[in-house]
Parts: structure tokens; C-alpha cells; sequence
């Protein structure tokens, strides 16, 4: 078997009851890198979008840009893509699309999320995110990318925040940190 | 350590399908990578493939497929398939004899929920090729398998022919192993 020592799981996050926020904090500054992998479904009927902050930070400081491609309704072929640009903001919001309870059960939205040079003192700390997720009937299915920044601070980040625009993470949903050196 | 090798599949002679077996459902694996490269032995420029997980092969997946045909001088074309019902997840494309020579597809991608009894069984594959030195595809796609059962077998079927000596398919665990 082969193995890969600079590559490390630091926290892992199953979420058995609703939870509204689902933080990482403490973060460790001996790597370069880190990398969340994601499994996210909403308690809520009302539309709902990933939404998240750096060492909670809320001032308005986040900037971003997030490109959706979906196809709303089954039988349709037709890819729709919308951008949406944030400007000093108290948070980003990725236009990522969870699943709510308008769905069948057991459908989620995946995706990664990665913070370039989080542990370095002397820049921000740009964030990129790609998620999809799949179609289930009568609901959207969308592909996203987002790139951020957080332009307040560019001490080093030791806590990332998730939330939801509506709702909360339902049981099921999962977050893995990892952490990569450089 | 958080990232071993589960298996990889490199192809000694051409085959319709390639399958990795065996993967461990230990709750300590949370996600698993993938990574392909693949090409197939059919006329045409390219071909398109099935994914299908526990050699399941009834109607229990979804998907949405995008693919960006890039051609030199005429921008970008993009097909956009969603199904929500399949035998399989289809990914399209790979190369075929068409394609320029000694090129295989380059796409990496995830199975998440492979153990999660919660949540049915997500894919998520991107990535590309150039198919002639002056224009190429980029692939994405999004796909479930609608069941909560544990994953320990995915099959990539080749729906066109077969794939190429030296078709590789890698897995990866990601955790704490």
C-alpha cells in the first residue's frame, strides 16, 4: 500500500442532528494548504445556498465571484449559467444549491472547497469551491465554482465557518478537513 | 497517513470495462478520488462511457453531464444532458481512434457518501483532452447512485468498444487511515 505523509484528515465533522453552523477552528499552521470535502442537505422547504466566513470574521471584507450552471426541470437539456459577483460582504456566498425537503431523501450536494496559504501572515487568502448537484425530479441540478477572499486581515486563518442562507445541515451531512503541505 | 492507493486497473490488453473491487466500506475512508485515463479502440473521434457501482445495473442513477468541444477559430460549444433516471452515469467523451494519438482522457474526481448510509452515492468527475493539437473537450459531470447500500465495486463500461491498451483507472482513500 501506498501512502501520502504530507496529506492529513484534521477534522471530521458528521452531523447526526440539525446543526446550523458547522465550524473548524484551532486550525494548526504546519501546512500549506487545506482541503473540505463536503456532503450538505438543508432542513428547510425554502431555497438554500452554502454561505461561509474565515477566523469569523463579519465585517464586510469578503469579496467573490460564483458561476451556477443548472438545468432546472427534468427532460430539459438547456444549461443556464449565471454569475454573481460579491463586494465587501460579511460573508460569501457560494451559489451553491443544497438539497431541501422539497426533495426525495437522501439526495445531497458534494463538493470542495480548498484555502490557498491559510497558515501565511503576509497575504489574504484566496478560497476556490466546486460542488455540484445532481437532479432529482422536479428540482434543479447545477454544477458551481466560486473563487473568494477575505481582504480585512491577512493574518493566518485558524477557523472556517459554514452556514446556509436558509435552514440548517440535516443528519447526514458531513464535512472532512485535510490539511497538505507544501 | 490519508491518502492510500485502494487499486489501480491498468489495462495489459483491450477490455470493455474496468472494474475496481474490493473497496473498504471502514468508516475511517471519507471520500475516495479518482482518477482516469482512458481511450477507447472505436473509429470515431470520441466515445463515451458508463459508471456503474456494485455492478448495478438497473435504472438507479442520475446525472448531469456538461461537455465543452473547444475548436480553434470557432469558440466553444457546450452540450449540457441531464437524465434522471439511467442504468448508469454516463461520461462523455473519451478519445477514440480519431483523436490524435497516444492521447487519453485526463479526469480526476470524487465518490463521496460511499459509506454513508444517510445519503445515496455522489460522483463528481472533470477534466479533459485534446483530441486533435488544435482543439479539445472539458468534461463535468454530477452523478448519484439512488441507494444508501455501501460501495465496494465501480466499473467503468465502455458503451462504444473497448478500451485501449494502457487504460488506467486509479482509487484513491482519503481519511484518516
Amino acid at each position: 500500500m501506498s501512502t501520502l505523509s504530507e496529506m492529513d484528515l484534521l477534522a471530521s465533522t458528521s452531523i447526526s442532528t440539525n446543526t446550523a453552523t458547522v465550524s473548524f477552528s484551532s486550525l494548526p499552521s504546519t501546512y500549506e494548504h487545506l482541503h473540505i470535502f463536503y456532503n450538505i442537505r438543508s432542513s428547510t422547504s425554502s431555497a438554500s445556498t452554502l454561505r461561509y466566513t474565515l477566523n469569523s470574521i463579519a465585517t464586510t471584507s469578503y469579496n467573490g465571484v460564483s458561476i451556477l450552471s443548472s438545468i432546472p426541470t427534468s427532460g430539459s437539456s438547456t444549461l443556464t449559467s449565471t454569475g454573481s459577483v460579491t463586494t465587501k460582504a460579511a460573508f460569501l456566498d457560494t451559489s451553491v444549491i443544497t438539497p431541501n425537503t422539497n426533495w426525495s431523501a437522501n439526495y445531497f450536494t458534494v463538493g470542495h472547497f480548498r484555502i490557498h496559504g491559510y497558515s501565511k501572515a503576509s497575504l489574504y487568502k484566496g478560497t476556490f469551491l466546486e460542488s455540484d448537484t445532481p437532479p432529482n425530479s422536479a428540482q434543479a441540478t447545477s454544477m458551481a465554482y466560486h473563487w473568494g477572499q477575505q481582504d480585512a486581515s491577512n493574518a493566518a486563518i485558524t477557523s472556517v465557518e459554514f452556514f446556509l442562507s436558509a435552514g440548517s445541515f440535516v443528519a447526514g451531512s458531513n464535512f472532512h478537513l485535510f490539511g497538505i503541505k507544501g | 497517513m490519508s491518502l492510500n492507493v485502494i487499486g489501480t486497473q491498468t489495462l495489459a490488453s483491450s477490455s470493455n470495462t474496468i472494474t475496481v473491487s474490493n473497496i473498504s466500506v471502514s468508516s475511517k475512508i471519507k471520500v475516495i478520488m479518482i482518477e482516469l485515463s482512458l481511450r477507447s479502440d472505436t473509429a470515431s473521434v470520441t466515445d463515451n462511457i458508463g459508471i456503474r457501482l456494485n455492478g448495478d445495473s438497473s435504472s438507479n442513477y442520475s446525472y448531469t453531464l456538461r461537455t465543452g468541444n473547444t475548436a480553434k477559430n470557432s469558440g466553444a460549444q457546450v452540450l449540457a444532458v441531464r437524465t434522471d433516471s439511467s442504468s448508469y452515469i454516463s461520461l462523455i467523451p473519451i478519445p477514440g481512434v480519431g483523436s490524435l494519438g497516444n492521447t487519453f482522457s485526463t479526469y480526476k474526481g470524487y465518490l463521496f457518501n460511499h459509506n454513508n448510509s444517510s445519503s445515496f452515492s455522489n460522483i463528481m468527475i472533470k477534466g479533459g483532452f485534446d483530441y486533435n493539437a488544435a482543439s479539445g473537450y472539458h468534461m463535468d459531470i454530477a452523478g448519484v447512485w439512488k441507494s444508501t447500500s455501501d460501495v465496494t465495486s465501480i466499473s467503468f463500461i465502455n458503451t462504444g468498444g473497448n478500451f485501449v491498451t494502457g487504460s488506467r483507472v486509479s482509487l484513491f482513500a482519503m481519511g484518516n487511515l
